[in-house]
């Protein structure tokens, strides 16, 4: 019976080859010379990302192109990173983007105490008070080392005047 | 006589380094080199340009010793935090993760560290002597390198990709493809036209690479670790001296990975815009291909610490070189330096060489100088540093985000950047899970904007002839080498499936 | 080291912020209050670089900063920044969006900048809305050869019959377009190759042999010349700086005199006049700072300093030369 092998590589080699293909069309909107080789570099990735699709399905074609490439599925298996649950993972993710956000209008010396000091009592279920002397000597050291010694200004945030 | 002017340059710059105010402007410029190395996101280019502005007026031989002081440290640094931590204080340390944390991991972060320092110091040694040793022939050796040549370098490094896939073949291309995609990105300056930046002004110069790589390796390993949890290292087993000087040994017993990291980081140094990104990527395969056990790389083998280590110092020797013969900045440390020149009255050009002797000399040795003195404080302190290993992850990630934005940011001052690094983390973790090589989509973004540039820079040049490219005798033994490595590798690999296929039949 | 470690942020602020951050009070962005004439500048000034360090507008700015610092009323820091990117027209299009407090003013690359408007490209910067500050200096071009050359005259290209290579940085660049009003008004075809990172990268190029002369600054070329090198062909001065190298007037072309590229400093639109009046000032009189003096001279490069009207008016003499020539300007391959 022809399926897939492992659904979540599937779909992002498919998502992949989509790409190529809005990128081929992006690259056509430009004249010849500035478009030719990104238009190819298109091809290219579509062309692969299809190839790479079809070993993680369950057919003749994809097992030949596995022999191909040289891997096999119990090896890719084997070595996947175990998934911890979508909680860590969207945490993990979340936080830096959060605090990216944070800064644009807060500026760096603002978000930077308060993003360890949550990251670590809230994610890391560190103590409170453990968070947060962690978190006033990493923000104190980065502001002596960029502010005081080397006269750089930090990013102010939105909020403070500055500007992108 | 050449010689004796050397000779005497030599001397006098030495009689300078020992000054009181010369050495320490040396020690200060590792101190520093050191600590901007071995933050992630800033690096050699920061540090020289924070602190031009404090040498005005200062005398040139001994702004050349703090400035030698910095580049000669900078990527001993990085390697610090590479080793520890897997996030490269500098982009060309990123290679040293790729063996440097595994063996971190494994306890032996005082080996990793013992190596990658001694290695650092040797190569960036060989370096300075091959440069000084072609100093009588630097105007023609730059002159031997046109876009021709540069092209062909660049698909060169490109085919070390198809290389250097560890396994995973199909997705290492793709994620080339995806390298090139990017460096097109911005500003085409052969033909004056913009591409693919969605509007905005901030990607009018094309992808920042800083920003780009301190997300990608940086950034991510931090998601990575901020996902798996625990410490580093399972083990105390790293804090013993003695496994430090069992890395300074290794050393020298893979003496040939050494040599091989040094030239390949001198020659690449000394090709204007590859830089020691580059190098050290180029120097971790070619470690790989001559290793005994190509099969550990990735797992923890020294000989993927020595070889990298080796080049991204042997480059600092090999970009003075088109810098000293012509003024064309060799990497981008030089070209802000030569800002530093530019202030001290130093004018970059083929006469500076020949009118300023004496400060270059200064400049040099305060680089050979550096080198030396980094390694040994960073053995010194590795017994303490490895105990990093053990901090719990939940301070250091954050902290390490917190340092590399912030890091980020100081560079161009453009919170673009920052945004950048982000989304960069962000990919570069999705590409860790689903395993997609960083690797090959680094050497495709550094290397696609050369290639293309250089592409139609030759194909200008020969008015749209194809057969330029074997016609002059440098390009021709690239396409040669090029193809030679592309092939031989196949080649290999179906003897070996021939024989393991011959076997059962006996 | 003196001063800088001394003058670095007090806590105050910092604190200030965190409080402020920590209430997540109101929204509204500050908005920067009038500046009176006696108070400027009490910020300091960051002086943009298009271009990145290395090159002659980095070493231009980085000469007159300390100049400008001690011409000041005003003790405050006069700050190189190098805002490289497409070709110079990224800040510039920075000091077109900037704040016209007098904290931002930039070095601008003339004619070069005039050129995308000149070819009919969209730009997001008007050299007209901006305000113009001074000229700093005018280095006059030269068209050269590889030392080694078998050329020995402009009649020589002539001769060649065929087209000439002559290389640049790129489509914005004042030397690229040099090149074409030096090429339409002698006769002869030119293929230009664009993409080199910088003058020496080009100049270089010219000795390797990729092509077959180059025009740059007579400054820039002079290192070469001197180091035996490259060879001068024709000169746009008025007087040869070199011997033997015949002036454009002299082959027949006085019109093409002072084909330069000028160093013009901007500001933002609608900077107050009295701001105006200050920075120009202070620019005078750091062009006869004696230690400015020395350090060109040094450095070869020239101060040819004009005021900010007589700026403005060369300014517009020079692009109509480069104007005359505008159809040949543009991308080849349009």
């Amino acid at each position: 019976m022809t399926g897939l092998i492992e659904w979540r590589n599937f779909s992002i080699s498919i998502g992949i080859a989509i790409f190529g293909v809005i990128y081929i069309v992006w690259a056509g909107t430009y004249p010849r010379d500035l478009g030719t080789l990104p238009g190819l570099v298109g091809w290219l990735t579509v062309i692969l990302g299809l190839l790479d699709a079809l070993t993680y399905t369950d057919t003749a074609a994809g097992a030949k192109v596995r022999r191909l490439v040289g891997h096999t599925v119990e090896e890719d298996e084997a070595d996947a990173p175990k998934d911890k649950d979508w909680r860590t993972l969207g945490a993990s993710i979340g936080w830096p983007a959060a605090y990216v956000t944070a800064v644009a209008f807060f500026g760096f010396i603002a978000t930077t105490p308060v993003y360890i000091v949550l990251y670590m009592w809230l994610f890391g279920k560190r103590s409170l008070r453990f968070s947060l002397i962690s978190s006033l000597i990493v923000t104190v050291i980065i502001w002596i080392t960029f502010e005081y010694l080397f006269q750089y200004p930090l990013f102010d945030g939105l909020l403070f005047g500055a500007s992108f | 006589m050449p010689n004796t002017n050397m000779l005497e340059s030599t001397l006098a710059a030495l009689h300078v380094l020992f000054t009181p105010t010369g050495s320490m402007f040396l020690m200060l410029g590792v101190v520093v080199g050191l600590l901007f190395g071995c933050m992630p996101g800033l690096g050699g280019t920061t540090a020289i340009a924070l602190l031009m502005p404090l040498t005005y007026g200062m005398e040139s031989n001994e702004a050349m010793a703090l400035f030698g002081g910095i580049m000669g440290a900078v990527s001993a640094g990085g390697s610090i935090s590479a080793i520890l931590i897997n996030t490269p204080g500098t982009a060309p340390n990123a290679a040293t993760c790729f063996d440097g944390y595994p063996l971190a991991k494994q306890g032996k972060a005082g080996i990793a560290i013992g190596a990658a320092s001694v290695a650092s110091t040797i190569g960036g040694i060989i370096g300075v002597v091959v440069l000084v040793a072609v100093i009588p022939l630097l105007k023609s050796i730059v002159l031997l390198f046109g876009p021709p040549e540069f092209f062909m370098m660049a698909v060169m490094g490109l085919t070390a990709i198809a290389v250097s896939t560890g396994g995973q073949f199909l997705r290492g291309l793709i994620a080339a493809a995806f390298g090139l995609i990017l460096a097109f990105v911005g500003y085409d300056s052969v033909s004056g036209g913009i591409r693919f930046t969605l509007g905005t002004d901030y990607l009018w110069d094309g992808i920042s690479l800083v920003p780009a790589l301190t997300g990608l390796f940086a950034i991510s390993e931090m998601i990575a670790l901020s996902v798996s949890g625990g410490t580093i290292s399972s083990e105390a087993k790293s804090t013993r001296i003695v496994s430090v000087f069992e890395g300074v040994r290794a050393v020298f017993v893979h003496w040939k990975t050494l040599l091989q990291g040094s030239v390949i980081g001198t020659i690449i140094g000394a090709i204007p815009g590859l830089g020691g990104t580059v190098a050290a990527f180029l120097s971790y395969t070619a470690a790989q291909q001559i290793s005994k056990h190509p099969e550990t790389f990735g797992k923890g083998n020294i000989e993927g610490v020595i070889g990298p280590e080796a080049a991204n110092n042997a480059k600092d020797g090999g970009s003075l070189i088109p810098t000293l013969a012509f003024g064309i900045p060799g990497s981008a440390e030089m070209a802000v330096f030569l800002g530093v020149l530019v202030l001290h009255g130093l004018e970059p050009g083929p006469m500076l060489l020949i009118e300023h002797q004496g400060v270059m000399f200064s400049l040099i040795l305060a680089l050979t100088a550096s080198c030396i003195i980094a390694t040994l404080i960073t053995l010194v302190v590795a017994r303490y540093l490895v105990l990093i290993t053990l901090v719990d992850v939940h301070i250091l990630v954050p902290a390490v985000i917190a340092t590399s934005l912030v890091g980020v940011y100081a560079l161009k001052e453009t919170f673009g950047d920052v945004i950048l690094a982000a989304v960069f983390g962000i990919v570069g973790y999705l590409m860790i899970r689903f395993k997609f090589p960083r690797v090959t989509l680094v050497i495709a973004l550094i290397l696609g904007g050369i290639a293309e540039r250089t592409l139609h820079q030759s194909l200008n040049m020969a008015s749209g002839d194809w057969t330029i490219f074997f016609t002059r005798g440098i390009s021709l033994s690239l396409v040669i080498i090029t193809l030679g490595c592309l092939t031989i590798p196949a080649i290999q690999s179906l003897r070996r499936r021939r024989k393991l296929e011959e076997e059962p039949a006996e | 080291m003196q001063n800088t470690v001394l003058t670095s942020g007090p806590f105050g602020p910092v604190l200030a912020k965190a409080v402020i951050a920590a209430a997540v009070g109101a929204v509204t962005m500050t908005s920067p209050a009038p500046v009176r004439a006696a108070d400027y500048p009490s910020k300091n000034i960051e002086f943009v670089i298009p271009f990145s360090a290395g090159g002659g507008f980095d070493r231009t700015v980085r000469l007159w900063s300390p100049a400008l610092e001690r011409a000041l009323p005003h003790k405050v820091q006069v700050l190189p920044t190098n805002v490289p990117g497409a070709g110079g027209r990224k800040a510039l299009a920075m000091i077109m969006r900037a704040k016209p407090d007098g904290t931002k003013i930039a070095i601008a690359n003339m004619p070069g900048a005039a050129l995308p408007e000149m070819t009919g490209e969209k730009i997001e910067y008007d050299l007209d809305k901006m305000t113009w500050i001074a000229r700093l200096g005018a280095e006059p071009y030269m068209v050269a050869v590889p030392a080694k050359s078998s050329i020995k005259s402009v009649a020589d290209l002539k001769k060649l019959n065929r087209t000439i290579k002559i290389p640049s940085t790129d489509y914005g660049s004042t030397a690229f377009a040099a090149g074409v009003v030096f090429g339409e008004t002698m006769g002869l075809k030119l293929n230009q190759l664009t993409g080199y990172k910088g003058t020496n990268d080009y100049i270089v190029a010219t000795i390797r042999g990729d092509a077959d002369a180059c025009v740059a600054p007579v400054s820039t070329l002079a290192k070469f010349i001197k180091s035996g090198d490259m060879r001068g062909l024709v000169t746009f001065e008025d007087k040869s700086t070199f011997e033997g190298v015949p002036t454009i007037a002299s082959l027949g072309h006085p019109e093409l005199t002072g084909l330069a590229v000028e160093r013009y400093v901007l500001a933002p639109p609608k900077t107050p006049a009295n701001i105006v009046k200050v920075l120009s000032a202070a620019f005078a009189k750091a062009s006869t700072d004696p230690q400015l003096i020395e350090a060109t001279e040094k450095a070869k490069e020239e101060i040819a300093y004009l005021d900010a009207d007589a700026a403005k008016a060369q300014a517009e003499k020079s692009i109509k030369i480069y104007e005359k020539h505008k159809k040949l300007m543009g991308r080849p391959n349009d």
